[in-house]
């Protein structure tokens, strides 16, 4: 909890425009980079970003001020993400734009390495997914991501690690790995 | 050093803590490929995969987000108050129709006067709801005296000694009774002897009753 995040809640609830603009610019690099990743679409991220803060501001008033104020918006974000694919499951016609994906990282050596680690991402599933990018992408403590997935830290940790084997298998696979080095660390 | 403690500094590693590469790991290594590949992508996720840019978002986004928020709090607080308005005056409405649909007594009573007055020939006659009556009535004081009757008669089997006049029957039962049933027999005497003025009084109040109850006098046109 952060006596921070109190004060500014509290203007919140009470509609200051100021306070409501603030919170949103906070978080919404977080909230839409997560959102970016899971649904592998920019406009759906967007839309998705905009109802993760419609739903924050409406239920502003049942957030445990004991707890942080990131991870609460995290979890929602998650869980809203999670709606949206199962929703978009539903609907085939969208799948041909899935790959629209924002960032496009320019194309030297690294940068395709590291796009090479989003694709390997994308692959795994969804709870993997978010682990990875909150802790590698957004740098987030395990207990803050333990906090908005609603798991326990160790469940969180052995989650981290199949996915870092996962995505390192599947580098190895598209002979992205043997081009980075040999040499000993 | 195993791959499994290998990896497992790995995994530490990535995690972000400062691991510290000791000969025996330095060795194991260098005799494993695959552990020595892993440690190298390593570095793929402590340094290049942070220094891709994060996806922004357009620049006025939290300007549109503020105001969109804001206008659905005024929305849902208009809301609010038009569904409390509109569930205070549905609770008003049916307290209303509750009070004129199921308290009719004083426009029922004007209805029947009314009726009196403009079709007298269609209101039951009066004869006929007293005959009813007090034929629902002999035929309760019937059943109550038959059932009085049956009781009464038991008792007497009982009481077998009593010389009751007109009951001849009973005395066919002269063999000796066990101390026991002279008790009971006793017992049901004192009861008959107890019950005999009551039943004298009903049987005479069910006389006068029957003789007091009006005859019906029927109307020979309807």
């Amino acid at each position: 909890m952060s006596a921070e995040d109190v004060l500014l809640v509290g203007c919140c609830l009470r509609g200051e425009p100021g306070a409501v603009q603030e919170l949103i610019e906070r978080f919404q690099s977080n909230v839409f980079g997560l959102c970016v990743r899971l649904l592998r679409h920019r406009q759906d991220a967007e839309d998705v970003t905009q109802e993760v803060f419609l739903r924050v501001f409406r239920s502003l008033k049942r957030w445990d001020s004991t707890r942080s104020l990131k991870p609460w918006i995290m979890g929602i974000t998650v869980n809203r993400c999670r709606t949206w694919l199962s929703q978009r499951a539903r609907r085939p016609e969208l799948i041909a734009y899935l790959q629209d994906t924002a960032a496009s990282p320019a194309a030297d050596g690294s940068a395709e390495l590291a796009r090479e680690i989003q694709l390997a991402v994308e692959e795994l599933r969804l709870e993997y997914q978010s682990v990875f990018v909150m802790f590698h992408e957004q740098g987030q403590p395990y207990e803050a991501i333990a906090e908005a997935l609603g798991k326990p830290v160790g469940t969180i940790k052995t989650w981290l690690r199949r996915a870092r084997l996962e995505v390192l298998d599947r580098l190895r696979r598209r002979g992205m790995i043997s081009e980075v080095d040999d040499e000993l660390p | 050093m195993n791959c499994l403690e290998c990896q497992d500094l790995l995994q530490r590693r990535l995690d972000g803590e400062a691991v510290i590469i000791s000969p025996a790991m330095r060795q194991h290594l260098v005799a494993c490929p695959s552990c020595r590949v892993l440690h190298a992508s390593a570095q793929v996720f402590l340094g290049d995969l942070r220094s891709v840019p994060a996806p922004a978002l357009a620049g006025d986004f939290s300007q549109r987000m503020t105001v969109i928020v804001l206008r659905d709090r005024r929305q849902r607080k208009r809301l609010r108050l038009v569904a409390t308005v509109a569930l205070a005056a549905s609770l008003l409405i049916m307290a209303l129709a509750g009070y004129f649909v199921s308290g009719p007594g004083p426009v029922a009573k004007v209805n029947i006067e009314k009726m009196r007055i403009d079709h007298p020939d269609q209101l039951p006659h009066l004869a006929l709801s007293v005959d009813d009556t007090r034929q629902a009535l002999a035929s309760l004081s019937e059943r109550w005296a038959d059932r009085a009757r049956e009781q009464a008669k038991n008792f007497l089997a009982a009481a077998k000694p009593i010389d009751i006049p007109g009951v001849d029957f009973l005395q066919d039962m002269a063999e000796p009774l066990e101390p026991a049933a002279q008790s009971l027999q006793q017992a049901g005497q004192g009861v008959a002897e107890s019950l005999q003025p009551v039943t004298t009084s009903a049987g005479k109040a069910l006389a006068y009753l029957l003789r007091d109850l009006p005859v019906p006098v029927f109307d020979k046109g309807s």
